[in-house]
């Protein structure tokens, strides 16, 4: 018995930028939540019992990784509204907090008054276009630039996991359109010939291979007629389906080019962290942009 | 003996609940509504007073042109734009996405005897109308839309 309870201890760090949130906001991170993903993890006496102590250790660790609230000030304020929306996405999709975990810690779960509450405090975070001079001036620039460049660019960039850009893309079908108030972007999501098979048989969980998803993002800017415009452009993101090369991220392959410049972005380690948020649409294959019928 | 009854009730929990689907919430993935052929999207914008979104496409001279690599209008060019309902993004609370495809407009510049001419037609797609266009408004909408960065 004494061996059973010799359990693997879970330090607490120190809280060291706490998120700052309307206190029932907070209530809610607090009991739904800061067991796994903050420094103020606190144990119950079975969590300390072996087998389940370890895994409670190898979750947390991984849960403090992605999510810390204990450490939210180390987060850009861009990051900290992008993994506000996240968290709820994640918890509307039924994801989090894990099935796992509210087996052994029912109090946990989130109900729909309180995904109620999250959903109206997001709503205060909403970022509205505007289109003061100086955005649309940037914009035209920008795309001035670009031209010019476009005739000499010659080199096609390829991410550190050795997804290229496909300058081909601008001939394959448009899957959807998207405008997000959570950012101030929208998009224009692209289907490669295979992916566009893919949607027309229904033949989506899973992707076959060979499918890629491209999806490419601007600022929005609002002119005065009420439409809102691509305005700056952000980057271009690429979702490459091969089951082999990347069997640890359930076989989608992730890049992004930033700027004109198409820029490859992130490491090794930090593209394949995009998989944990696609993990909330399981039933689309992974894929968030599909239009749906109501 | 409470530990061990605890591991006990805790795997015949974990089993239960693993048979349990985590949505029953059935998905309706929509087709792609619309065939672009072998134009190219020119840029997009959205309207929230109408609860749209559009998509203009152009072919090669309509892109030059909107792209201001040509400054005048040449025979031949032809742009749709394809306008679609916006509705709540399904599985991202913090965006909306396309819906139903509505409607599509279609400018031909075509030369004849008076000049370049630019043809304009509609087709509708959807249940609902939008009051009665102004076609020249609408030739003069769409013509004037400037092409998006696309790298």
């Amino acid at each position: 018995m004494v061996a059973l309870t010799n359990c693997q201890p879970v330090s607490n760090p120190p809280v060291t930028g706490e998120i700052q949130v309307p206190s029932k906001v907070k209530q809610i991170f607090e009991r739904a939540c800061y067991n796994c993903h903050s420094n103020e993890t606190q144990l119950q006496w079975f969590d300390k019992l072996p087998i389940i102590s370890s895994v409670i250790a190898r979750d947390i660790k991984e849960a403090r990784k992605h999510v810390n609230f204990s450490t939210w000030n180390s987060l850009s304020p861009s990051d900290q509204k992008g993994t506000l929306w996240e968290i709820y996405t994640m918890v509307n999709a039924g994801k989090m907090p894990l099935k796992s975990y509210t087996v052994l810690h029912p109090s946990a779960k989130v109900s729909v008054a309180e995904l109620s509450i999250l959903k109206s405090y997001l709503q205060t975070l909403k970022v509205r276009p505007v289109a003061d001079s100086s955005r649309i001036n940037s914009a035209n620039i920008q795309y001035l630039q670009w031209q010019k460049k476009r005739v000499v660019q010659n080199k096609v960039p390829v991410s550190v996991n050795g997804i290229k850009h496909m300058p081909e893309y601008r001939n394959w079908q448009v899957m959807s359109t998207t405008s997000r108030f959570d950012n101030g972007t929208m998009r224009v999501m692209y289907v490669n010939p295979i992916a566009a098979q893919a949607i027309k048989d229904k033949n989506i969980n899973p992707w076959p291979e060979g499918a890629v998803i491209v999806k490419v993002v601007w600022e929005k800017l609002e002119d005065k007629q009420g439409n809102i415009h691509p305005g700056k452009f952000i980057n271009i993101q690429y979702m490459v389906r091969d089951k082999e090369k990347f069997s640890d991220t359930e076989g989608w392959g992730f890049a992004r080019f930033e700027t004109p410049e198409l820029r490859p972005y992130g490491t090794l380690a930090s593209l394949k962290k995009c998989i944990a948020c696609h993990q909330a649409v399981k039933p689309t294959g992974f894929v968030f942009d599909l239009p749906t019928k109501n | 003996m409470k530990t061990y009854l605890f591991y006990l009730l805790t795997g015949l929990v974990l089993i239960s609940n693993g048979c349990t689907p985590v949505s029953n919430k059935s998905i309706t993935i929509r087709g792609l509504e619309f065939n672009s052929g072998k134009l190219k999207v020119v840029t997009a914008y959205v309207n929230e007073k109408f609860n749209i979104m559009s998509t203009l496409y152009g072919n090669e001279p309509a892109v030059k042109y909107s792209s201001k690599e040509k400054p005048q209008h040449v025979a031949g060019e032809v742009f749709k734009l394809v306008t679609f309902e916006q509705q709540d993004h399904e599985f991202w609370y913090g965006s909306k996405i396309n819906g139903a495809l509505l409607w599509v407009e279609t400018i031909h510049t075509e030369q004849r005897k008076e000049g370049l001419i630019p043809v304009y037609t509609i087709k509708y797609y959807g249940k609902s109308k939008p009051d009665q266009l102004d076609k020249n408004a609408r030739i003069k909408f769409i013509l004037e839309q400037k092409a998006s960065l696309f790298p």
